[in-house]
């Protein structure tokens, strides 16, 4: 008997595969398990068995058939799964035509920036102030050691306000007057803001954008503030970017430095950008003035601090190819929609 | 600044090429780049010599000449009217390349043939002299090299120098850098001079300080038997290498030392200085005077003057004067050489207007000792090119007695401030390179006397910097410092605006940027009444264009000019508005404002996108509000005059306004040739941070089920949604959960002036299961209720 056992389950699993539609399995299943079907035969004949033999039997038919039950659940599960697919097949999409619109928001380039660029000073433990917009002669030349009828006064083209009662800032700096009022040394202090010059072609805005960023401590020094700048610029743009420091002069700084990166465009080789000098002034800094100091209430002696600061259109341009500064004020939507 | 380099190699013979000196002083702080590089120009141009000229056959404005070039006498046809046997001149020969690029090559000209070209300056680039061709001083040896016989294969140099470094706009300045660079000693030009032995300076002339304050020296030296005429090549080319236009020998004399030395000198023709009398005085209030350039000034006691016996014939260190200026027939001059205190010739040239290269290094500050050498210079190149005599001394008037200034460096400030140990030795040699003179020195610090030249020069820090320009910055290694913790971070304003700039970006919208500039027509347009705040504008003295006259009051203006021409925008601006709060002070406050138009988004390909509405305008509101954590916002009637009087509100949450919105009316929308309807939004920023959100907590979620109804009821079209949902509320009490209306409906089958508003509602008891009873009873007391209260119906 084992040896037909054998044959009739390679017959009946072979009757399961040669069924190709759920309701050919259907009959197979009918055929191979119904009331008719060999296997209810065989049990029916396990009373002519004597009660020693029946077990054995029994338990080698029920193995036959569970056998052949998930021969047939495998099968279904196969056929139904083929079947669904087909169906899915049939439904169609094309892929090419717009999608119904969810929000295509866009940031400006100078709004990026910007956050990028606060984003790596506060992780650098940075805090971020701010100061208004319309400042006190004193505070944007006199306590920043602008002398009076000086011709430093003519580097930044000022624009009077309330006959001359106040000014439009002309750069970020009276932010460290805020800050040497507000708080007591050490402090590292990162300040960006809108400031406004009296000028206005394809590289000049009367309108643009600066970020400051000054620190002050005991023992600070040149070094650091190389050392911070070449970090900051290694975050910005990677540690390929070499940065180099030449002296210049702000009144507010001494000694004062122009920092230099290789160009981005073609990494210091030379090319059209950096006027074939491989380098890119991107940023003026310096050891902080001990007038601005004491003008503060610091003593020079015991703090020395430097500062930095740059715009932050000119970074956006480099950034993105922006050729005409104008652009980023005039809200053309064609312009607005392409950051992000 | 401009420097020729071949000049510069004559003060200090330093044989580095132009590249290696931009690099130098670039080093130095001294920004340097080459603007015009003409080595191996005029290559195959010699000197010529005219033996003859005789008339073209055949052109009556060309002659044939014949040319002594050395080796060759060359038959040369020539154009210019100017060109006789006898004179020396510039020939290009066949093969020589003209600084335009033409090539000169044998040719018949007219049936004539020339073997070359004689040369105009301006044909060489030299000058912009169209007048003929150039002629050159007898004696110079026919052949010889063109190029090697001047300075004309020359370099220029652009130097962009900071304001604090007027000791540099001259080439000595420069040439006391590079000569501190490289230790090549500097070779001061000549000031040899012959003097008269006779008549003296002081007989002819006499000087009278009245301002010492505003000027500590005056001096004057005369010379007299002079003849004006043009000065010689090399002079006319130096000056133009350096941007100087020539004009006489004997103003070019003053305009030479004063590119050569830094120090402005003035010559008067001393027949127009009546009496010989010099008075430097304060204007007087009124008095007109009319400067070399025509143009006439009126003066006041601010402005310093340099007058005669009669009248002021100077503006002092800005600008002479016509009245007494040096012509062609002039034979007598006063050269004045002065010290005239920076801020007050900084004011009179910003007071008047007037910018000149004497105003400009006065300003920075002048050599008050160095103007000796300078005067000197320019007597002695005055005699030896225009003739003439020069007086014996000079009238020196210096009255306030300027001293050397003295100053102390440390060797421990140097390392603090720069983070590298200089030894002193260094430091000394630093400092005297640069012409300081050692004082005294304790092996620590080193007290050093400033020459005068030095006007940046006053504290220790100054010092300091000196010796880490010339250490160089790239021998200070880059160390990043522990930065102080701070507890501030991003302020909470800060925080806030980040949030909106990425909220409102994310629900389709384009952040923009406007100038921070109104006009008075922008006020207009936006039809703001008298005393309205928007009125209180904080003027600009000077604006850049009439369109930018004031401070913006509000987003509202720059948003609204930018729509013209677009079909769609969406934009929204976070900035700054201003608000004069006294004629002296200002407010400012952050305000972040939406821009939308009625065409949306066109990008839907199954129709086109719906109009949008104030309801759009509405959800953003929303959608802002509950970002920024209000979760109870109001819209109440508002009145602002530059939105429909019915389609506008005022925002609050927790009581507070905190902003507005609006459709803009049509006169506005006309006056700036907006073609469709327009709807705006503005939120004080300032009051959302003064007013934040109450904290969130977390709400229990329940487990128990809602009942939910639908109840339509017809009111009054007066009747405001909200009063009917806050009715339900009242009335439906604690049970009320939610109330949403998905149903407005106006028209005939519920009659005139009726509106049909239908809400679903949700019923929910928190503690336990709902019974329906309980909702049906809820509900029966809110249809009565509303009844009562608003005249609802059942529909």
């Amino acid at each position: 008997m084992p040896d037909d056992l054998e044959k009739l389950k390679a017959a009946f699993l072979a009757r399961i595969a040669s069924a190709d539609s759920l309701p050919e399995l259907e009959q197979a299943r009918v055929e191979l398990l119904g009331k008719k079907s060999e296997i209810t035969g065989l049990l029916k004949g396990l009373g002519k068995l004597s009660p020693q033999e029946r077990p054995e039997a029994g338990k080698v038919i029920n193995d036959l058939r569970m056998v052949v039950e998930s021969a047939l659940e495998e099968k279904t599960t196969s056929i139904s799964r083929r079947e669904t697919l087909a169906k899915l097949e049939k439904e169609t999409f094309d892929i090419t035509l717009p999608g119904r619109p969810a929000g295509k928001g866009a940031f400006h380039p100078i709004g990026l920036v910007m956050e990028e660029l606060l984003d790596i000073f506060t992780g650098l433990g940075y805090m971020v102030e701010e100061g208004p917009e319309i400042e006190t002669e004193e505070r944007n030349f006199g306590k920043l050691n602008f002398p009076d009828d000086h011709p430093a006064r003519d580097m930044q083209d000022t624009f009077w306000v309330q006959n001359g009662a106040r000014l439009l800032r002309t750069h970020t700096s009276p932010v460290q007057v805020h800050a040497m009022e507000k708080y007591k040394p050490p402090f590292a202090v990162i300040a960006p803001g809108r400031v406004f010059r009296c000028d206005s072609d394809v590289t000049h805005s009367p309108v643009f954008h600066q970020l400051e960023g000054f620190h002050v401590d005991k023992g600070i020094n040149f070094g650091h503030l190389k050392g911070s700048l070449e970090l900051f610029i290694h975050r910005l743009y990677g540690m390929d970017t070499k940065v180099r420091f030449r002296p210049s002069f702000f009144p507010f700084t001494e000694p004062s430095a122009e920092m230099d990166i290789s160009c981005v465009m073609c990494g210091g080789k030379g090319c059209r950008l950096c006027k074939g000098t491989g380098w890119m002034e991107i940023l003026g800094a310096g050891m902080i003035d001990p007038n601005v100091l004491e003008a503060g209430g610091i003593d020079s002696e015991e703090w020395t601090g430097f500062a930095f600061g740059f715009g932050i259109e000119r970074i956006a341009m480099l950034k993105y190819g922006i050729d005409d500064i104008r652009l980023l004020f005039e809200n053309d939507p064609r312009f607005l929609g392409q950051f992000r | 600044m401009l420097i020729s380099v071949k000049w510069m190699e004559e003060l200090i013979p330093t044989g580095l090429s132009p590249e290696n000196i931009a690099v130098l002083l670039t080093d130095l702080g001294l920004e340097t780049s080459i603007v015009d590089d003409r080595r191996g120009w005029y290559q195959g141009m010699v000197i010529g010599k005219v033996l003859s000229k005789e008339s073209h056959p055949n052109a009556d404005k060309l002659s044939l000449c014949k040319v002594d070039v050395g080796e060759a006498t060359l038959d040369i046809v020539c154009g210019a009217p100017n060109v006789g046997a006898g004179q020396t001149v510039v020939v290009a020969r066949v093969g020589a390349a003209l600084p335009d690029g033409m090539k000169i090559e044998k040719r018949k000209v007219r049936g004539q043939v020339s073997e070359g070209m004689i040369c105009s300056e301006s044909e060489l680039m030299l000058s912009t002299d169209h007048d003929g061709i150039m002629t050159l001083e007898d004696g110079l040896a026919p052949g010889a090299s063109f190029g090697d016989m001047y300075e004309v294969c020359d370099t220029v140099l652009e130097v962009d120098l900071t304001p604090n470094r007027g000791d540099c706009l001259s080439m000595i300045g420069i040439a006391r850098e590079l000569a501190a660079t490289t230790g090549t000693p500097l070779r001061m030009p000549d000031t040899s001079l012959d003097e008269d032995t006779q008549a003296r300076s002081s007989d002819k002339i006499d000087v009278q300080i009245e301002a010492p304050d505003l000027c500590p020296r005056y001096t004057g030296r005369v010379i007299t038997g002079l003849t004006a005429a043009k000065s010689p090549f090399w002079m006319r080319r130096r000056l133009a290498a350096v941007g100087v236009r020539a004009i006489n020998n004997l103003v070019d004399v003053t305009n030479y030392v004063l590119m050569e030395t830094g120090h402005p000198l003035h010559a008067f023709d001393l027949r127009e200085v009546s009496g010989g009398r010099i008075v430097v005085r304060r204007a007087n209030d009124g008095e007109r005077f009319t400067t070399l350039d025509g143009k006439s000034h009126q003066l006041s006691p601010d402005n310093l003057v340099i007058a005669d016996a009669k009248r002021a014939v100077a503006l002092a260190g800005v600008m002479g004067g016509e009245n007494s200026e040096v012509k062609d027939t002039t034979s007598e001059v006063m050269l004045e050489a002065a010290f005239f205190d920076p801020s007050s010739v900084r004011r009179t040239s910003k007071g008047l207007g007037i910018k000149s290269e004497s105003s400009y290094r006065f300003e920075r500050g002048c050599d008050v000792e160095g103007l000796i050498f300078a005067q000197d210079r320019a007597a002695s190149l005055m005699v030896s090119l225009g003739g003439g005599k020069a007086l014996a001394g000079r009238v020196d008037a210096y009255p306030r007695k300027i001293e050397k200034r003295k100053v102390t460096i440390r060797q421990a400030r140097v390392e603090a401030i720069m983070g590298v140990s200089v030894e002193m030795e260094r430091i000394e040699e630093i400092l005297t390179g640069l012409e300081m003179e050692k004082v005294s020195t304790d092996g620590q610090a080193l007290m050093v006397e400033v020459p005068h030249f030095r006007f940046d020069i006053e504290r220790e820090i100054d010092l300091v910097e000196e010796v880490a320009r010339f250490v160089g910055y790239d021998k200070v290694k880059p160390t990043a410092p522990e930065v102080p913790v701070s507890v501030t971070g991003l302020s909470r304003s800060l925080r806030i605006r980040r949030a909106l700039r990425r909220h409102l970006c994310s629900i389709g919208l384009m952040e923009g940027m406007r100038y921070s500039f109104v006009s008075m027509s922008d006020i207009d347009r936006f039809l703001i009444p008298a005393e309205h705040p928007w009125r209180r504008l904080a003027p600009i003295d000077n604006p850049l264009t009439s369109e930018w006259t004031h401070m913006r009051p509000s987003l509202l203006p720059g948003l609204v000019s930018a729509i013209k021409g677009t079909r769609e925008t969406s934009v929204f601006e976070i900035g700054v508005v201003f608000q004069q709060t006294s004629p002296t002070q200002s407010d400012e406050r952050w305000m972040a404002a939406v821009v939308l138009t009625e065409n949306a988004n066109p990008g839907l390909w199954e129709g086109r996108a719906p109009k949008r509405d104030l309801f759009h305008m509405k959800g953003v509101a929303e959608s802002m509000a509950s970002h920024l954590g209000y979760s109870e916002v109001t819209f109440l009637p508002s009145s602002h005059p530059y939105y429909y009087p019915k389609r506008q509100a005022d925002i609050l949450a927790g009581g507070v306004k905190l902003g507005s919105m609006g459709q803009i009316r049509p006169e506005t929308l006309g006056a700036y040739q907006v073609d469709q309807e327009l709807f705006t939004m503005e939120w004080d920023l300032d009051a959302v941070a003064a007013n934040p959100a109450p904290k969130t907590m977390c709400e229990k979620l329940t487990k128990f089920p809602s009942v939910k109804r639908d109840l339509a009821v017809v009111v009054d079209e007066s009747v405001t949604a909200r009063s009917l949902a806050e009715a339900i509320k009242k009335h439906g009490g604690r049970l009320v959960r939610q109330v949403e209306i998905f149903d407005i409906y106006v028209g005939g089958k519920i009659g005139e002036g009726k509106k049909s508003v239908a809400f679903s509602l949700e019923f929910l008891d928190e503690t336990r299961t709902l019974v329906d009873e309980e909702a049906s009873n809820a509900f029966e007391k809110i249809v009565e209720g509303l009844g009562r209260d608003l005249g609802a119906r059942l529909r």
